[in-house]
């Protein structure tokens, strides 16, 4: 069975964007472009919620049209393109991306049977507000966090209260040169 | 200047608190060596009264583990100041009640001779980093989603990002990861 994995780059006491959404305060450089790199090769298909989902298809299109694209903008925005995507979401009636499919309710049966396909991965990127809906349904199965060594104080916590902890395995772990550490976990689930 | 560290159980998803921890030999051998460097411990009542009488009665019956007893009695050796405005006295020996300001007071202890000051409260922390009053953090990351608890700036809100620098880490058989970041000079967001 393939894994829901949550892909989020978070502050050192656990928020994953400012109050006004931002994103400015992540230790962003080459080192961790690559990093993320080795996590979207373990992606079969992204997972969004609305909100990102909204963001990724008025972007990354135009991407392939830029001619001031990086190499490694011009392969994502490919990338992107062409792989299958998830969005789940009670609000919007269809879904107009390539390759892209909208899940409205259900969201436990459907992701088991996503789950149950052959493939890689299923990665939520960013997405807080689906992230933390899966968390409440206990749908995630491994956390790939990038934590930049800053406190914000406030903003969208990666976590919502629970009805009990998650607890995790740490599978991995790696020191980059910003001070950033990426953090692989695997959710603990009762046998 | 004498440094002042904090050093602390955290959630993966930024809560502190106690339940859910993996409190093993090696989380108590970190945090002991932590200690040895230190010939102060400064703290709030709450911790105050979560510590005491426990850690001394372990140093004094040796009634932990190895690594339980050994973190007991240095906890037990260590002076302490506990910063209060409603406890009266105090029941450790080598403990000094204060009221006054803490920054005022942490900064004055700076200044003498000594080891590090090793500032063991949530609340008192998260003033005195907003100061630059923190010179290291060891922030002891156990493997668990906690979904709520105590933040650190939750009674005192952060006015400006606090920038830190990652110094080293080190990870346990448990999954428990230490890590420590030292101050940064502030510089503009």
């Amino acid at each position: 069975m393939r894994n829901v994995v949550l892909f989020m780059h978070v502050s050192l006491d656990g928020f994953c964007a400012t109050p006004n959404g931002g994103l400015d305060w992540v230790s962003y450089d080459g080192e961790l472009e690559k990093y993320a790199e080795g996590i979207v090769s373990t992606v079969g298909a992204p997972l969004y919620g609305r909100a990102t989902y909204q963001m990724m298809e008025s972007y990354w299109p135009t991407v392939l049209r830029k001619e001031s694209a990086t190499k490694h903008e011009r392969d994502h925005a490919n990338w992107v393109e062409n792989v299958p995507k998830v969005v789940f979401s009670r609000t919007l009636d269809k879904v107009e991306w390539n390759n892209t499919r909208l899940i409205k309710d259900n969201i436990v049966e459907e992701v088991t049977k996503l789950k149950q396909q052959p493939g890689k991965d299923l990665v939520i990127f960013g997405s807080p507000t689906l992230a933390h809906e899966f968390m409440r349904l206990g749908l995630i199965d491994e956390y790939q966090l990038t934590v930049s060594p800053v406190m914000l104080g406030s903003g969208t916590p990666l976590s919502i209260p629970l009805k009990e902890h998650h607890r995790l395995k740490l599978l991995s772990s790696k020191t980059l040169k910003s001070g950033v550490l990426g953090l692989h976990y695997q959710t603990m689930r009762e046998s | 200047m004498r440094k002042t560290i904090f050093a602390i159980n955290m959630t993966a998803d930024g809560f502190f608190g106690h339940e859910d921890g993996i409190a093993d030999e090696e989380l108590h051998e970190y945090f002991t060596e932590l200690l040895r460097n230190a010939d102060l411990l400064v703290m709030g009542r709450t911790m105050y009264q979560l510590m005491v009488p426990y850690w001394p009665n372990v140093a004094k019956n040796q009634s932990g583990t190895k690594a339980e007893n050994e973190f007991a009695r240095t906890f037990d050796s260590l002076d302490k100041i506990v910063f209060s405005t409603t406890l009266k006295h105090v029941e450790s020996k080598n403990t000094k009640l204060m009221s006054g300001d803490v920054a005022e007071e942490v900064l004055k202890l700076k200044q003498l001779p000594g080891k590090d000051i090793s500032i063991d409260s949530l609340n008192l922390a998260s003033q005195l980093s907003q100061q630059g009053l923190i010179d290291e953090y060891h922030f002891v990351v156990h493997p668990v989603v906690a979904g709520k608890g105590p933040r650190l700036f939750e009674t005192d809100s952060l006015k400006e990002r606090l920038h830190l620098k990652l110094a080293g880490s080190r990870t346990f058989r448990s999954g428990v990861i230490a890590l420590h970041y030292i101050k940064t000079e502030t510089r503009a967001v």
